[in-house]
């Protein structure tokens, strides 16, 4: 293949990308040069970019192609173009939160947008990953939009925090990823994920020193996907950060970062006994701990927050039961990460939605935040009251919903991968979360209203009604009728 | 016919969730117009019961009016559902006791639109748990029966409702994650992978050992539900603070999903696990029998008798399948349907008492027989019933589970022989101390049944003896049902 050619190939692989990536650009010049205090155009034009990324992401992904771009540093496979729909679908639901919430809440500015755009294109390229160095750009594109996003409410204390403290711990993260991707390098030789695979299935010596090596990789990446011990952060900054951004930091980082996961623990398949012990450990402990810890929250924003770390223990249950390795030069995905997939489209629904109706109740004079706001609300606001009673249920695994059927699918892998203790460990800790999901419902259900009911003018929350509308749609139609992702998922079949 | 046949047990599973869903979307200021449409979407999976109760071919036998839809393929997961003669009696029976509770809540006042369209999605599981022949489906449709307890009783409960409803939800989710484990280590075991109930039964050889662990996950997970000791907790508190109708629905058939559980799943399907912790089972459902009813002698507050007698009578139940023979088992399945009409009758009575006197406390009520004597008789009635008196649908049913265990574990038979003379001590207290005696004249407006009440108590009661006069039809019908199981003979 010649050089034009290739290019050519590899930049239309890449389109969903580039397409977010040029929008934002066009977002921060209009923003500045052409349309200036208009900003609710800005929202308008990001909205409209990322559609269109989600539409070509789909073409790409009934086209059932799979390519590897720029010399194999990134890889076209359905793992890829199933994580870039996650996040692209995250990315719509987000811009449509924030065009409200920014209103609303009087910070209507315009780079809130394009840094969202680049920061899902970091993620998307986390998930596009071949190489260990592509992955290291697509965690810190993302990241680094997201430090600044965190503190986008610059009048306010907690939000400056949660900023700084998200900056100093994913600082310290990327430098533990940056070093194992150094010792991988040193024990391996090359950081070519395909490359690395191929080594070890030639043969499969394990080393000190990439047994370190993959160790601080795991570290690295478990800040990102805030699994415990690695923690600590998340709380505070999901309090802290405006809650459309911390809509959008659960659902985009989460997904970027259990992509970035599966791509790392398929390549280094062959020598799972290096690295299974320590997965298994991790999601007993973020399951157990994220659940136990989210009982006790009163700030339903923090409750969310655990009840997010809980989650990316299921999906490490999933992640745990993977099994399958490059064969003919193209990735297979087993059972785990299919049902991986399954689920963090699953979660980027539920936890959208759920955040988004604390958006929708949102007014310039009062964040709904705390138990205590959502008092009565099934009185005083029938329909936020009763979607979020079902996105609670659907992140609590409760049929007919999406949430559901993913704990269902990660079960059945966990199971067919003998990781039976994880199950039952997964299956105990989803009862405990069933407590306070239903907290949440009992209180907007069973109590009373506290204090005179809202009195200031209806906005203008179209654009956040219809995210939680899609949300709810997403979480119920593919709940009962999961049969209709089966294009898309076919690519994971194989 | 070819369609009805096929399609019939869908519309007894649809009809009460359509309905459901076209009260969601019906004015709340209907009052009339919701209450009919709740009495229509639940009443007419009678007629449908009973048409498959006499559609059902006995010369054929097995499961009929089958209907088997792909679902999703890549797992296997497929719409089966099918019943036979133990399915029938308990569709049967859920479509009498819904039909009641709609009846018993015809007066409900605060957000009867949302109450109405809970308790039909409540009783559209529950169909769908007696009718699936897909592990998949069946485990969700019980998700589906247990989940719209936690608001019906926190909402519209009385007491420590909100204690109650959470105790009740964490319960029986923590057993669903054991059945839901069982369930998967089925599949992955199955040569088959298939989560078809007909094809693991005839073909899943499990072995020994699996079959020892797994059937007690399931008895665990089931258990819960059925009320066995000491994880019957739950079920005092939850029924004591829920509404009338959810009592009644609660105590008279989503107790029975978890005895039928144990049954269909466990004992049809792991035959030697059952074997292995039948005196087990059996020792359980003693304590139950002899716990239950010395507990409800300890009681005085009306509700929590009753809700007691469940726990006593839910061992009589485990007892039959315990003695894991033919004649125990229908005997089980006999007392699921007697002890659901007979349940579902106290707690109607024990909400209208309530509703007219304004108190549960039995110490404080007496004579209440020259204000309401339908409802004296109807309790009469169904406390007959309760201690098993001959010519009542409770003296064939637990005849019969004594009957089989005395072959099992005579011990055991003996023990809980016992339970039959203390459930004769509390319910002739309660008959004794509510409606005989002198009559205080604090409660002069005390009024009897009325209109639908009516309906819905005498149906009932009259059943109890319509049934114990003549059992032959459900008897028959039932074994005809037992031929799938492995039982001793």
């Amino acid at each position: 293949m010649n050089g034009a050619s290739h290019i050519a190939s590899s930049l239309s692989a890449i389109l969903p990308i580039l397409i977010l990536m040029g929008t934002a650009c066009v977002a921060l010049m209009g923003d500045v040069f052409i349309w200036k205090r208009q900003r609710a155009l800005t929202g308008i034009v990001a909205l409209i970019g990322s559609v269109w990324a989600l539409v070509v992401n789909l073409q790409q992904i009934l086209g059932y192609g799979s390519s590897e771009p720029f010399s194999g540093s990134l890889v076209y496979d359905s793992l890829s173009q199933t994580t870039s729909l996650v996040l692209l679908i995250a990315t719509v639901l987000s811009v449509l939160l924030a065009i409200t919430y920014l209103r609303n809440r009087g910070l209507e500015l315009g780079e809130y947008h394009v840094l969202l755009l680049f920061s899902a294109s970091g993620a998307m390229l986390m998930g596009a990953a071949n190489d260990l160095i592509m992955l290291f750009i697509g965690i810190e594109v993302l990241s680094v939009a997201l430090y600044v996003l965190a503190g986008i409410a610059r009048t306010e204390e907690r939000s400056e925090e949660a900023a700084i403290k998200y900056f100093l711990l994913g600082a310290f993260a990327s430098g533990f990823l940056l070093y194992g991707i150094a010792l991988v390098y040193g024990a391996t030789g090359t950081t070519n994920l395909q490359q690395i695979n191929h080594l070890f299935s030639a043969k499969a010596s394990i080393t000190p020193i990439l047994v370190a090596g993959i160790g601080l990789l795991i570290v690295g990446l478990g800040f990102k996907a805030a699994l415990v011990p690695f923690h600590q952060w998340t709380p505070d900054v999901y309090e802290g950060a405006p809650t459309s951004v911390t809509a959008f930091m659960a659902a985009a980082a989460k997904v970027g970062a259990f992509a970035a996961f599966l791509r790392i623990m398929n390549a280094f398949m062959p020598v799972q006994p290096a690295w299974i012990t320590a997965i298994q450990v991790l999601a007993i402990l973020t399951m157990v701990f994220g659940n136990l810890l989210a009982v006790v929250q009163d700030n339903v924003k923090r409750m969310l927050a655990y009840s997010s770390i809980a989650h990316a223990g299921y999906v490490l249950v999933a992640v745990a039961s993977t099994g399958m390795i490059y064969r003919h030069a193209v990735l297979y995905l087993s059972q785990g990460d299919r049902a991986a997939m399954f689920y963090l489209l699953a979660y980027v629904f539920m936890t959208v939605g759920a955040f988004g109706v604390l958006v929708l109740l949102s007014r310039s004079g009062k964040d709904y935040q705390t138990m205590n706001d959502l008092k009565g609300l099934a009185r005083t606001h029938p329909f936020a009251a009763y979607t979020m009673m079902f996105f609670m249920l659907s992140l609590g695994g409760i049929p007919p919903t999406m949430g559901f059927l993913g704990k269902w699918l990660i079960f059945n892998a966990a199971i067919s991968a003998h990781q039976v203790t994880l199950a039952i460990v997964m299956a105990l800790a989803s009862v405990v979360g069933i407590y306070y999901y239903l907290r949440v419902v009992w209180m907007m259900c069973f109590q009373e209203p506290e204090g005179a009911p809202a009195t200031e003018h209806p906005v203008n929350d179209w654009a956040a009604r219809w995210s939680v509308i899609v949300s709810l749609a997403g979480t119920l139609m593919f709940g009962v009728l999961p049969a209709l992702l089966s294009p898309i998922m076919t690519g994971l079949y194989h | 016919m070819s369609f009805l046949n096929q399609n019939i047990l869908t519309w007894i599973v649809l009809s009460p969730f359509i309905a459901a869903l076209l009260l969601i979307i019906t004015p709340p200021n209907r009052g009339a117009l919701i209450r009919w449409i709740a009495l229509l979407g639940a009443g007419l999976t009678l007629p449908l019961s009973i048409l498959v109760a006499i559609l059902y071919n006995r010369q054929q036998g097995g499961f009929q009016f089958q209907r088997d839809v792909p679902w999703i393929n890549s797992l296997g997961i497929q719409y089966h559902v099918g019943v036979d003669g133990i399915s029938v009696v308990l569709v049967l029976l859920t479509a009498i006791i819904i039909t009641a509770g709609v009846f018993a809540s015809w007066r409900v006042q605060n957000r009867t639109k949302e109450f109405l369209a809970l308790l039909l999605f409540l009783v559209s599981g529950v169909f769908g748990v007696f009718v699936s022949l897909d592990l998949f489906f069946f485990f969700l449709f019980y998700e589906i029966a247990v989940l719209p307890m936690y608001l019906l009783i926190g909402i519209w409960g009385t007491g420590r409702k909100e204690y109650s409803a959470m105790k009740l939800t964490l319960y029986l989710l923590f057993g669903s994650a054991f059945i839901l484990v069982g369930i998967l280590s089925l599949y992955f075991v199955s040569p088959q992978h298939t989560f078809d109930l007909l094809t693991l039964q005839r073909s899943g050889r499990f072995s020994y050992a699996f079959q020892r662990i797994i059937f007690l996950a399931f008895y665990i997970g089931f258990g819960i539900l059925a009320g066995i000791w000491p994880l019957h907790t739950w079920s005092p508190d939850g029924h004591a603070s829920a509404p009338t109708a959810v009592s009644m629905l609660h105590a008279g058939v989503l107790m029975k999903l978890g005895a039928y559980g144990i049954l269909r799943v466990g004992v049809g399907l792991l035959p030697g696990g059952a074997h292995t912790w039948a005196f087990l089972m059996g020792a359980i459902a003693t304590i139950n029998i002899l716990y239950g009813a010395f507990s409800a002698m300890g009681q005085t507050d009306f509700k929590y008798v009753v809700a007691y007698s469940s726990v006593s009578h839910m061992g009589v139940v485990m007892l039959g399948i315990a003695s894991l023979n033919p004649v125990g088992v229908n005997g089980a399945v006999m007392q699921m349907f007697s002890h659901g009409i007979m349940t579902g009758l106290f707690f109607a009575v024990v909400g209208l008492v309530y509703e007219k006197s304004h108190t549960r406390d039995i110490l404080k009520m007496g004579g209440f027989a020259k204000r309401m004597p339908g409802v004296a008789v109807a309790m009469t009635i169904g406390g007959l019933a309760s201690f098993g008196l001959p010519a009542t649908s409770g003296f064939i049913a637990e005849f019969m589970v004594f009957w089989g265990m005395w072959h099992t574990f005579p011990v055991l038979a003996a023990l809980s022989v016992i339970g039959i003379v203390l459930t004769a001590v509390y319910v002739l207290r309660i008959l004794q101390k509510i409606f005989l005696g002198p009559f205080t004249e604090q409660y002069h407006d005390l009024a009897d049944a009325q209109k639908t009440e009516w309906v819905a108590i005498t149906a009932l009661a009259a059943l109890l003896i319509l049934v114990g006069v003549m059992p032959s039809p459900l008897v028959n019908l039932i074994r005809l049902g037992l031929h799938g199981f492995h039982l001793n003979i």
